[in-house]
């Protein structure tokens, strides 16, 4: 049984123009130890399903359809107490600008602290202290700077200090939403690299939400690429990498621009953004595709299986002999 | 002596000292070395590249270059006049000739004022134009900057565009008194990779169209590599390679300019 498993889940904000459908029918599962990477522009709808998972999300939205089985048990259908159990202790959660919501009046090994303690009352003082000790080493911040305040620490350090936070309840199931996105590119590899060690030494499956490609690459086993509230391809790392189905997927990873070749970047080819409100009926991504025909503007596309692991969400450009639709 | 004509911007060995407070009296201060001893030139229509990491500095050029920042020591000098100290007159027409474009489009863009507004404020600042010629300027500028049909974004705020559609807005705003020289602060850091490629083809669109030198400020060297002809890393406030932006991708001789290489994210590999 995955330790995640999620089943068409459908969350929507309530706001003044109407009902806007962030998240539309999105499933997927994880394996313990396993890591799923989320790839999308901002607006995607990838935050609301981190913050669904954690049933963080604001008083606007509601969540219309699908279940969230974590370790067999629905997250959609327990009490808030019962969450209250779960989260940080079970599931953690790095937030998107987090080191700068660290407490300016208190000290960073306090902040860490309080955390062990309220999710652990049972907990003695002198073995909470040493959890953290335990934990600045982890995340690699030398201990004589635990009594410190966040203004003297760099945003990278701050950014470990919220790693160990998220990690202080060992917690089977971390997801981090966009956690290097503020810091400059050696840092960032810095903290990448961190995460990816703490992960193996702790079998912590991890849940990655990143608009960067390269940085979901480095770290995500999985990966889900998300077009306006809707997964659109998702496969293994070498598979969304080196064959991407999808015209979006190939969009992205055409415009990244790299160190390795010379090539200019396609340029990706422009539109109004989606309309959640009052999506389109067919394919949402057909307004910007350059394939798209009129059936793609009207009925929405079939997932088409590439491989036992690899599923597009998309009618073109797929030889319909080698594959059929699954559903 | 007069530097040849076909350099626009010379920096002489800027320093820029930042105090910060660190108690209650006035004695009680901390010096933070922003830019130490940087010499470099920039020339006329060029696209060049300044590259580092937060904190290295790259941000204060980019402040000193456009006067919004006074150096410590050193001397500025653009077309060839020392412009370290001018004032009134000569500063207004500085501000004329030198342009910036931020790094946060959402800070950046004045909520209150409509796109027409945003870019026609520096034409009546400055006194160009009338009523009837301003509207065929912005306009204009509007289709350069891909804000077209230009009657479809005139009447909006802020609120009403994409972060993409704002920093055009920012873009055409710095473009509409036609400056020589134009400081790009990390213009694409708030937007996502697709946003940020269509950005980037403007700004070169735009260096040809209107004859444009640029200053490019990033972390991201693949980015500067993309847009510049010639690249500065920067690192601990020195200058610590220069060179044309192949080179410096291909042969990297300073230490940190391998790290930087080889700490920037891939996904083929």
């Amino acid at each position: 049984m995955p330790l995640l498993s999620v089943d068409n889940l459908s969350i929507g904000y309530q706001t003044r123009k109407g009902f806007l459908k962030s998240v539309e029918g999105v499933s997927f599962s994880l394996e313990q130890g396993k890591s799923l990477g989320f790839v999308g522009e901002s607006g995607c709808g990838k935050t609301t399903i981190g913050m669904a998972l954690m049933r963080l999300l604001p008083d606007n939205a509601s969540i219309k359809n699908g279940r969230i089985l974590f370790n067999g048990t629905d997250l959609l259908k327990i009490s808030e107490e019962e969450m209250r159990r779960i989260r940080w202790k079970k599931i953690a959660m790095i937030f998107q600008a987090a080191m700068n919501a660290l407490n300016p009046v208190h000290r960073v090994g306090e902040q860490i602290m309080e955390a062990i303690l309220t999710h652990d009352p049972a907990i003695s003082r002198a073995s909470a202290t040493n959890q953290v000790e335990n934990l600045f080493r982890m995340v690699g911040i030398p201990k004589d700077r635990m009594r410190d305040f966040p203004h003297n620490y760099s945003g990278g350090m701050k950014q470990r200090a919220i790693i160990a936070m998220a990690l202080a309840c060992n917690p089977a199931l971390l997801i981090a939403d966009e956690p290097t996105t503020a810091l400059d590119v050696i840092v960032q590899s810095q903290i990448l690299n961190a995460i990816k060690e703490l992960r193996k030494a702790f079998e912590i499956s991890l849940i990655f939400i990143s608009h960067d490609i390269a940085v979901v690459a480095d770290v995500c086993d999985d990966i889900n690429i998300m077009f306006a509230g809707q997964v659109i391809e998702s496969g293994k790392r070498e598979e969304v990498f080196t064959s991407p189905v999808h015209p979006y997927t190939k969009e992205l990873l055409g415009s990244y621009l790299t160190l390795d070749e010379k090539t200019a970047p396609d340029l990706p080819y422009s539109g109004e953004t989606v309309n959640l409100i009052h999506p389109p009926s067919g394919c949402r991504f057909s307004e910007r595709c350059p394939v798209a025909d009129s059936t793609c503007r009207q009925t929405q596309p079939e997932w088409v299986e590439i491989s036992p692991t690899h599923k597009v969400h998309c009618n073109v450009g797929i030889d319909v002999d080698e594959t059929e639709a699954i559903k | 002596m007069k530097p040849p004509d076909n350099i626009i911007i010379e920096l002489e060995q800027i320093s820029k000292i930042f105090r910060t407070k660190t108690g209650f009296l006035k004695r009680d201060y901390k010096e933070v070395v922003a830019l130490n001893n940087v010499s470099f030139k920039i020339f006329r229509g060029e696209f060049f590249g300044l590259v580092g990491q937060s904190g290295s500095g790259k941000t204060t050029i980019g402040r000193l270059i456009t006067k919004l920042e006074t150096p410590d020591h050193g001397r500025l000098c653009l077309e060839g006049k020392d412009i370290t100290t001018i004032k009134g007159k000569a500063y207004k027409e500085f501000r004329r000739k030198v342009q910036m474009i931020f790094q946060d489009p959402y800070q950046s863009v004045n909520p209150y004022l409509s796109v027409s507004d945003t870019i026609s404020e520096p034409l009546i600042i400055h006194r160009i134009g009338n009523k009837n010629n301003r509207k065929d300027k912005v306009r204009r500028i509007m289709t350069s900057v891909g804000l077209s049909p230009p009657d479809d974004f005139l009447h909006r705020y802020p609120y009403q565009l994409s972060g993409g559609q704002r920093q055009r807005v920012s873009i055409a705003r710095a473009m509409i008194l036609e400056p020589a020289f134009v400081v790009a602060d990390e213009p694409t850091s708030m937007l996502d990779a697709t946003i940020s490629i269509q950005i980037f083809n403007i700004l070169s669109q735009i260096r040809k169209k209107f004859d444009v030198t640029f200053l490019f400020i990033t972390h991201s060297l693949a980015a500067a590599r993309y847009l510049c002809d010639r690249i500065a890393v920067i690192y601990n406030g020195e200058l610590v390679e220069i060179g044309p932006a192949e080179d410096i991708i291909q042969n990297p001789r300073h230490p940190y300019t391998r790290a930087l290489i080889q700490a920037h994210p891939r996904f083929r590999r």
